[in-house]
């Protein structure tokens, strides 16, 4: 049984041993935790523009540019996706559910209005901007006839709820309008109208039957987003566009794929270092101390008995070490939490002209950063840093604790 | 017979090619001082350790009370708890332990409350004369104080044998004195025999009996 209050005195009697080698296991520890709550929150983040809109992957298709730009035209990452080939991407193992929508520029002399045809119905995708209504009404499943407008568009254009609004020479009345600054980033458009009036509307331009679709919003089972969007390109060819998570964490550039690929070797590397420093510190404790190990041999302390005391020893300093750790992490994590993640939106995901003012500006998605520590992570963490240290003492105090007291004394 | 708490016959030990014992014999009674005097180099210290257990000899044996000692390190352990006390010139207290811990030390494998132990520490703390010591560090002690400690220390386990080499070689002329005067009144106050290795004549002189060695053999 080790003496806790002489495991106490020797931790307090040799403070700086105690807290270099405490602090040494806690930076690796705090490094090890943090980048791992770093890269979650980045992945987390850079999910925000699709979960924001309740979706895991975006189909499309590409198609050409448009030749005229006068009337109902499709943007180039928008071509047409038949109703069978939105069938085939619903009926794609793993997909959860389905959303279609048909988004199409109108150019009425010089005047452009980006239109998005939805099913209000549906609970993901542009359905999910219902949530951004700031006044009057949101689409409703049997509407016709009707839209909902941009609220800056709307306030551009000094629209307002109740007034009488034209697209491609339909009219439609304005029953609402949505703020879709913190959700509409992807399919963001200035009016959207129900799915069956825009199917109308571009079937008459003679640019897409009555039944095509251009977009279609997916959900997948967990973590198997990935798998289903390779599996749904393959199964619409070449010219398919698809957005899944990955394709933000690529858009987010350099800073995250360095996280993403080399955090978790950084991590382990941190966490390696800080084993070594903690072995060095145990041994360099077993050196400093070989003189009390004599002493405790000579007066009549079993091996055993000092073999558990040494060990207690060095396993209160790796719990020290452990508690730092994981309170510098959470320091790291909260501070990290202070700052925001600007996600860029691929153009095709909210085409508009490059040709207008603004148009080929890059619309970002800024969201706050949410790093959040894993606590199985911890948990694994420390029982792993308690097991080596444990192990590592073990065996070294059992070896000092065989000094013959003599031996230790004489090299002074 | 019996009444030799420790004898040795034949001690023989080396260190690689340095005799440091050539065959020594020697018993000690109950309550004696012994000093076992010599030069430098002589083996004194060789003996001293392998009469407290703390090393076997190449060759002959120790017997404490008619029983050869045992010659499992932890057994051998067990016996000098309960029956040695340790003395050194250079004091080897635990620095990040008080006065009264390091007194307590070798009570801690034994079955006793913690305020039984404190209590038996303290007690014999008074007994070397630092009560008001109790909580200082080896660091805060001067060297006559901390061998006073050590002391209170080699009789916290009430041993029938103590073993003390140069206890006065760290001491200026007059604590060395003081730490003799001690050891004969605590002998006289508890009766365990004490064994003190010194080069010092006048120290020898104050024993009941002297031992003289020679590169690694008695001399008369
Ligand atoms: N552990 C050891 N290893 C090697 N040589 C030793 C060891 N202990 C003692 N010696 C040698 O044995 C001889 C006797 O030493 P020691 O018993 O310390 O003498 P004393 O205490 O009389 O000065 C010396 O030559 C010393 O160098
Ligand atoms: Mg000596």
């Amino acid at each position: 049984m080790p003496r806790f209050t002489l495991v106490w005195a020797e931790l307090r009697g040799r403070p700086i041993r105690t807290l270099t080698g405490a602090v040494s296991l806690a930076i690796g520890l705090a490094l090890f935790l943090s980048l791992q709550a770093y890269g979650s929150g980045y992945r987390q983040a850079a999910r925000a523009p699709l979960s924001e809109i309740g979706t895991d992957i975006v189909v499309q298709r590409e198609g050409d540019r448009p030749e005229a730009f006068e009337g109902a035209v499709f943007p180039h990452s928008a071509a047409v996706i038949t109703d069978d080939q939105a069938s085939s991407v619903a009926d794609t193992d793993g997909v959860e559910a389905t959303s279609r929508a048909l988004i199409f520029w109108s150019f009425q002399g010089d005047d452009l209005v980006v239109a998005l045809g939805m099913d209000p119905a549906e609970r993901i995708g542009p359905g999910r901007l219902n949530a951004g209504l700031r006044d009057g009404r949101f689409l409703r499943p049997d509407d016709s006839g009707v839209a909902v407008l941009d609220l800056s568009y709307a306030e551009q254009k000094k629209i307002r709820t109740g007034d009488s609004f034209t697209v491609a020479g339909q009219a439609f009345t304005v029953v609402g309008l949505v703020d879709t600054s913190r959700a509409g980033q992807i399919a963001n458009a200035n009016a959207y109208l129900p799915l069956a009036d825009a199917q109308k509307i571009t079937a008459a331009a003679g640019i897409s039957s009555p039944t095509d679709v251009n977009m279609v919003f997916v959900t997948a089972q967990p973590a198997r987003s990935e798998a289903v969007a390779r599996e749904i390109g393959a199964a619409l060819g070449r010219d398919s566009l698809i957005t899944t998570p990955q394709s933000f964490d690529d858009a987010l550039g350099s800073t995250f794929s360095l996280i993403d690929r080399f955090g978790l070797l950084v991590g382990i590397a941190a966490l390696l270092v800080a084993a070594a420093g903690l072995a060095r510190t145990v041994s360099a404790n077993l050196a400093e101390r070989r003189r009390d190990v004599a002493v405790l041999r000579a007066v009549g302390w079993p091996r055993r008995a000092v073999t558990a005391q040494l060990s207690a020893e060095t396993t209160a300093i790796t719990s020290l070490g452990l508690v730092l750790g994981v309170l510098g992490a959470m320091a790291v994590t909260w501070a990290v939490n202070r700052t925001t993640v600007t996600v860029p939106v691929p153009w095709e995901l909210s085409p508009t002209p490059h040709f207008l003012a603004g148009g080929a500006r890059q619309l970002s998605l800024t969201v706050p950063m949410n790093a959040s520590l894993d606590a199985l992570l911890i948990v694994a963490a420390a029982v792993a840093s308690l097991i080596a240290a444990a192990l590592v003492s073990f065996f070294a105090a059992r070896r000092a604790a065989g000094i013959k007291p003599m031996e230790a004394w004489r090299v002074q | 017979m019996s009444s030799d708490i420790l004898k040795a016959e034949g001690i023989r030990k080396s260190f690689g090619k340095v005799t440091a014992l050539a065959g020594v014999d020697l018993a000690i009674r109950a309550g004696e001082f012994l000093a076992i005097v010599g030069r430098s180099g002589s083996g004194k210290s060789t003996l001293l350790n392998l009469l407290a257990g703390l090393d076997a000899p190449d060759s002959g044996r120790i017997s404490s009370q008619g029983r050869v000692l045992p010659t499992g390190e932890d057994e051998l352990a067990d016996w000098r708890r309960e029956h040695v006390g340790l003395v050194f010139q250079a004091f080897h207290l635990i620095p990040t332990l008080s006065a009264l811990e390091n007194v307590a030390i070798p009570l801690y494998p034994r079955r006793m409350s913690d305020t039984a132990r404190r209590e038996r520490a303290g007690n014999c703390l008074e007994l070397v004369g630092l009560s008001h010591r109790t909580g200082h560090r080896p660091g805060q002690l001067s060297g006559g104080e901390q061998q006073r400690v050590a002391i209170a220390r080699a009789l916290v386990g009430d041993p029938s044998l103590v073993l003390a080499d140069e206890p006065t070689g760290n001491l200026d002329t007059t604590t060395g004195q003081e730490i003799l005067d001690m050891f004969e009144r605590l002998r006289h106050e508890t009766g365990f025999a004490l064994v003190v290795v010194t080069h010092d004549e006048k120290v020898a002189a104050a024993a009941d009996r002297q031992i003289r060695l020679q590169d690694g053999v008695e001399v008369a």
